[in-house]
């Protein structure tokens, strides 16, 4: 392997490795209840960075937005970059602003409860958004483990799939995600759940959401994983 | 460029329809009846006027301890109650009192909070962010001789309000017993019995008890079992 594929492979994992982070700090975000105020915070000041820095690495989307051609697919995708793109820039706007602790020198003097209602909705909006648009790219990522790894592990993904699909749909369900997301609740109601379940919730809504989300592409596109 | 607008247009009414979608309607349900309150109202001049006679009148609980039931509420515009004549966290108070036969002591600050719900959240969050300790108005009359000490507060931003915090540290709570009980909406007792035991080492905190803010407020008979089942576990009454 020469100097030039060696170079691309390490940018190649880096990616994948801030992917991952974003989603493990994501899923420890949403578990603040158990986490606290003043991890929390810092958590998602790591999020912001590492957020700035997915965008950096795949800097390339926005210079081909004015490139190629526009079919119903592409239209769906670039429509969820972009309203998570907003959504994102919502939480950590708000985020800053509501700060105890790491950006309270940036306290704003009105408007603090609207700014609590936009992150609280906007949060569970994330969760699905951040999902579907895992599942819209997931192809890309399948197509390169299928290609190198024994076949055995496309049946293991496509039970994780289904398991993550159907749990994720019944927490989705128990957390009154939809009460958040359309502000019927304006409070966040703690979970009497473990903080290890918890998290499993949220995995398995981030799972499963991008698996549907990756089976409907596939559909549409008749794409073979 | 047709491609960018469509996909802008795409996006603006998808996030458009959200918002619609997101309008709340929590408009606040009718006020409680007048009968409750001046029933309750007569309850409160009869146990106010109680704790402001001299120590000598203090009561005591069966088991001879002398109980304090400090509280901060605040009334007026609050979420899902509309607006009240009496904070949820009064009127858990209140009935701790009657059940325990305790003093009752409002814990007031010097400086009211706007009736107004959003003013009051800006300003609570201010006061958290600064860390304040507003002022209060009065002291409690001999509070060394209370051995326990109940204490009731709403969650404000996660936390205790900071009118708790200065009543805290204003009076030794050494070898005291307190019992904290508390309003919310959704977060429980949110870490808070920790942060009193931090703020009180030299005294024992006991297990305390959340109820939600409209639970306290509209379904009185409810409250007043849980609170009644609570004491006893902490062996009062």
């Amino acid at each position: 392997m020469n100097q030039g594929s060696k170079r691309m492979m390490w940018k190649k994992s880096f990616k994948y490795f801030i992917d991952l982070l974003m989603i493990a700090l994501f899923v420890l975000l949403m578990s603040n209840q158990y986490t606290g105020q003043l991890a929390h915070e810092w958590i998602g000041s790591g999020m912001l960075f590492v957020v700035l820095m997915h965008h950096w690495l795949n800097r390339t989307w926005y210079k081909a937005l004015s490139k190629g051609n526009y079919n119903i697919i592409r239209m769906l995708q670039t429509s969820i970059d972009f309203i998570l793109l907003l959504l994102i820039i919502a939480m950590m706007v708000s985020g800053i602003l509501l700060s105890r602790y790491v950006f309270v020198w940036l306290q704003p003097e009105t408007g603090m409860n609207s700014l609590r209602l936009i992150h609280l909705a906007s949060s569970h909006w994330t969760v699905l958004l951040m999902a579907a648009h895992l599942g819209l790219y997931l192809s890309v990522f399948l197509k390169r483990i299928y290609r190198n790894e024994k076949q055995a592990i496309r049946v293991i993904f496509r039970l994780c799939g289904i398991i993550s699909a159907i749990f994720g749909l019944i927490s989705v369900m128990q957390l009154n995600f939809v009460d958040y997301m359309f502000l019927q609740t304006e409070f966040y109601q703690y979970s009497e759940d473990s903080f290890v379940l918890y998290m499993i919730r949220v995995v398995s809504i981030l799972l499963g959401t991008a698996s549907l989300t990756h089976l409907f592409m596939k559909l549409k596109r008749r794409i073979k994983t | 460029m047709k491609k960018v607008i469509t996909v802008m247009i795409m996006v603006f009414s998808i996030v458009t329809l959200v918002g619609c979608g997101s309008a709340t309607n929590n408009t606040p349900p009718a006020e409680s009846s007048a009968t409750d309150t001046a029933t309750v109202q007569k309850t409160e001049n009869r146990i106010l006027k109680d704790s402001s006679d001299s120590s000598s009148e203090n009561s005591t609980s069966d088991s001879g301890s002398k109980i304090l039931v400090a509280y901060f509420s605040r009334a007026g515009e609050n979420y899902n109650v509309g607006t009240v004549e009496k904070g949820n966290t009064q009127i858990m108070a209140e009935m701790i009192a009657e059940e325990t036969g305790g003093t009752l002591f409002k814990v007031e600050t010097v400086t009211p909070y706007p009736s107004s719900y959003d003013e009051c959240t800006d300003v609570a969050k201010q006061e958290q962010n600064d860390n304040a300790r507003p002022e209060l108005k009065e002291a409690v009359d001999d509070f060394d001789d209370y051995d326990t000490i109940i204490l009731g507060f709403p969650i404000w931003w996660g936390d205790m309000p900071m009118a708790m915090y200065t009543f805290l540290e204003s009076y030794d709570f050494s070898g005291k017993t307190v019992l904290p009980f508390n309003t919310h909406e959704g977060s429980g007792e949110a870490g808070t019995t920790g942060k009193i035991q931090s703020a009180l080492p030299q005294a024992t905190a006991l297990e305390g008890l959340a109820v939600q803010g409209k639970t306290a407020q509209e379904d009185r008979n409810d409250t007043m079992t849980t609170i009644q089942k609570w004491l006893s576990q902490n062996e009062i009454n």
